[in-house]
């Protein structure tokens, strides 16, 4: 009885193989014997050694060594990605609600204090706020100690490295509206608007940090093809966003009732923040 | 976004072991090459490649606490390495335009026919045409030699698509210079991109 020939495998994929060293027994007997009786193959198999050899001389590399590390190497406030270093001894402005304070004073603007009252009460205040300020901060310290400051633009490239891909996906206008109100206690909803795709949202932890708080929501959206970043949180944490500098990227700010919303585009308007309410 | 019920992730943090700065030190070392092809895929140029390793060693001492030595170390460096050359990739695209220059314009382009060049010149344009994880693939399979285990581990994709990555990238660098031995060349753009 005469041996079941072989199925002819694919061309490139028995090459590949040969090249591997995975062919053996009968198969690279067979393969040899195609070598000696196909000249195209006997070309591929040269040509795919020429590659290999320009390549491993073109590419050559020695073990890189360490480099040099100073001190200041390793306490850099901000690296290339932006991001706040989360022990720096100097970290990145807290969000103080300076909108609150900036309120209050102006309800008692009417009332003056006597001179000779003002350096006391202003001593009274400041240690006050001293003391705000250290509580406030020892309570955030100890409440996010892996909370790291990202930059927006940098936030937005990794996202788009990433594949703008979201990790929390709202189906319908109530469960989104739920998702928001559940963790920056206000509900808020997205118009339907044709142009506008509303993928889903960015999970901070995948990205090592966020453009204003740990609670910061992230929005990956679509505007006619284009990749948006809307930023959403409470104002009280709001860390009022500059302009980027160095890139083509722009950041539009919006505030609806008691929260914060940021645009970070390429476009020249802001798109996504005109379409954000709160649902009635 | 702060982690729900259905979102939640391990923290991995928590009871990770550490690496020290001299263990540190040797792992790199030891992955240098392979990071260098991550950076040199990205990147294209040798010496840029070489100094955005270091660079990223940089990067990685700084975030030294927050890496499991349980973890690959090559995932995680190959990973940093990846946003480091990204970020000079930006950097230096930011500075062309700047300068006024259009990509284009850059020598060694990858588009077009490149009737009388040598061959190590083709090759260099028919690597561009590949994307960069192929291109980082196929470095590490064939200048580095490695197990494809190995490519999947550094890459951080699964052994199948690092050898899909190999496979098609070494078959579309075939196709491109098959006319160095009489073979039927494919078209220039990009129409056989893995």
């Amino acid at each position: 009885m005469s041996p079941i020939p072989h199925e002819p495998q694919p061309f490139d994929e028995i090459l590949e193989r040969f090249i591997d060293g995975t062919l053996a027994g009968d198969e690279l007997a067979s393969f040899e014997r195609r070598l000696e009786n196909e000249p195209e193959l006997r070309a591929q198999l040269e040509l795919q050694s020429r590659i290999d050899e320009s390549l491993r001389r073109m590419c050559s590399i020695e073990p890189i060594p360490m480099p040099i590390i100073t001190p200041a190497d390793l306490v850099q406030p901000l690296d290339e990605d932006g991001l706040a270093e989360p022990n720096n001894p100097s970290p990145a402005p807290i969000p103080f609600p300076l909108s609150a304070m900036q309120d209050a004073g102006d309800q008692h603007q009417t009332r003056q204090p006597a001179p000779w009252r003002r350096w006391g009460i202003l001593a009274a205040a400041a240690a006050l706020l001293l003391t705000f300020a250290g509580l406030y901060r020892g309570y955030w310290d100890a409440r996010v100690p892996d909370f790291r400051l990202m930059e927006p633009v940098a936030m937005y490239d990794r996202l788009v490295r990433t594949g703008w891909v979201p990790a929390v996906v709202c189906r319908t206008e109530p469960e989104f509206a739920a998702l928001v109100k559940e963790k920056l206690g206000t509900a808020l909803v997205a118009t339907a608007t044709p142009g506008i795709e509303v993928l889903g949202w960015g999970y901070q932890d995948d990205y090592d940090g966020s453009p204003i708080s740990p609670g910061t929501m992230m929005l990956l959206t679509r505007v006619e093809g284009v990749d948006v970043l809307v930023l959403m949180d409470k104002t009280s944490r709001d860390r009022r966003l500059k302009p980027p500098t160095g890139s083509s990227l722009k950041i539009f700010r919006r505030e609806i009732g008691p929260l914060v919303t940021y645009e970070v585009t390429p476009l020249d308007q802001p798109k996504v923040l005109p379409t954000l309410r709160q649902p009635e | 976004m702060a982690p729900s019920a259905e979102t939640a992730r391990p923290h991995v943090h928590a009871h990770a072991s550490r690496l020290s700065d001299q263990e540190f030190a040797v792992h790199f070392e030891r992955a240098s090459r392979t990071l260098w092809c991550v950076a040199f895929a990205i990147l294209r140029d040798r010496e840029l490649s070489r100094d955005v390793v270091q660079e990223s060693a940089i990067v990685a001492m700084r975030k030294l606490g927050e890496f499991d030595a349980s973890t690959s170390f090559n995932a995680w460096m190959s990973q940093i390495v990846r946003y480091t050359a990204m970020n000079e990739v930006r950097r230096r695209s930011r500075r062309r335009e700047n300068a006024g220059l259009d990509a284009a314009e850059r020598p060694g382009s990858a588009h077009g026919h490149h009737v009388g060049l040598g061959f190590d010149q083709k090759l260099t344009a028919a690597l561009e045409t590949l994307d960069e994880t192929a291109r980082a693939c196929l470095l590490m399979k064939i200048v580095m030699g490695l197990e494809y285990r190995d490519i999947s581990d550094a890459m951080g994709i699964p052994e199948g698509t690092a050898m899909s990555h190999v496979f098609r990238a070494r078959k579309a660098l075939r196709e491109r210079l098959g006319d160095s031995f009489g073979l039927p060349v494919a078209p220039p753009a990009g129409g056989t991109r893995p």
